[in-house]
């Protein structure tokens, strides 16, 4: 009877056990966005694009 | 006495102003102000019809005394708008980042700036009707005149990155640029954060720079832990319970670890 207890025991700490290694050890995934960029968006700012400097009035 | 002295006077200031008030009457009315060029109609040519006055008299027309209008610049001709310096190639921004991750457990966050496949472009212009016709535009190179450096950030509260500050690295045309950052979640929980990318154009001549702004975006990552144990806690867990587990639960172990005691014994 005691035995079969051991068994028991033991079996069950191996599962637990085994469970603990593979979220341990599982690749975690990884996200991947790739977004295309035009020539457009890579240009020297413009002029018209620049915020007008900000001026305080007293 | 003294009343009598000064009525003369204040009769003679009345006259006065009434005289004054009668010229400036008859004078000419001010013109009302001019409109602002801008809300002028268009000019166009004023035809004047003669009139009637009471007495029935004809009266002439007065000459048109403003001058011809002023002829605009013809506009309908190719219009040949500054073109700007830029990039002659198309690119491709790849982020790649872990969504999850196990508390205690670093990882990495990847942000590569490459030439797409079809980088090369041909610029062409002119489409009237369907028949398409090509021209090539002549952009200037930006690489010629500027350097150009790619820089990046990752923005992120709770979450240990390294490095924290902006990464810069020169841009060559045709190469490909790639950030790293390792990051180490604090505890377990929800982080939030932003992945910037901006290139600076360095003049070569002048030295002037002129930032941009490529790309912003945002990134979110869940840190977890499985039954309150880290990533580091649970393989070392995993590992000793394993060998326990395997002592324990194995049903003839223990005869097999005697029996190779009693062998070695017997030797």
């Amino acid at each position: 009877m005691s035995r079969r207890i051991r068994i028991l025991l033991g079996v069950l700490i191996l599962v637990i056990s085994i469970s603990f290694l593979i979220w341990g050890f599982a690749p975690t995934r990884r996200e991947t966005r790739v977004q295309p960029i035009a020539p457009s968006e890579l240009q020297l700012p413009t002029p018209e694009t620049r915020l007008p400097e900000l001026g305080v009035v007293l | 006495m003294i009343r009598s002295a000064l009525f003369p006077r204040i009769i003679f200031c009345l006259l006065l102003m009434i005289v004054l008030t009668a010229c400036g009457g008859a004078a000419a009315a001010p013109e009302p102000p001019e409109a602002p060029a801008a809300e002028a109609p268009p000019e166009s040519p004023v035809v004047a019809q003669p009139t009637q006055d009471i007495q029935g008299e004809v009266v002439s027309p007065p000459v048109n005394t403003h001058p011809a209008p002023t002829a605009l610049p013809n506009t309908s001709g190719p219009v040949n708008p500054t073109i700007h310096p830029a990039i002659p190639e198309r690119r491709r921004l790849t982020l790649e980042f872990p969504p999850r991750i196990r508390a205690g457990d670093s990882d990495i966050v990847r942000l590569t700036l490459e030439v797409d496949e079809l980088g090369t472009i041909t610029p062409t212009a002119g489409v009237e009707g369907n028949l398409v016709q090509g021209e090539v535009v002549q952009i200037p190179n930006l690489y010629d005149t500027h350097h150009v450096i790619a820089e990046a950030r990752f923005d992120i509260a709770g979450l240990e990155v390294a490095p924290p500050d902006l990464v810069s690295q020169p841009l060559a045309q045709g190469q490909s640029v790639t950030f790293l950052w390792s990051i180490l979640p604090e505890g377990v929980g929800n982080y939030r954060g932003t992945v910037w990318l901006y290139l600076r154009f360095v003049d070569k001549i002048s030295g002037e720079e002129n930032p941009i702004t490529v790309s912003a975006q945002s990134v979110d990552i869940e840190s977890v832990n499985f039954l309150g144990f880290s990533g580091s806690l649970a393989r070392s867990f995993g590992v000793t319970g394993s060998i326990l587990g395997t002592v324990i639960g194995f049903p003839f172990f223990e005869d097999i670890v005697k029996f190779l005691f009693k062998r070695r014994n017997s030797r």
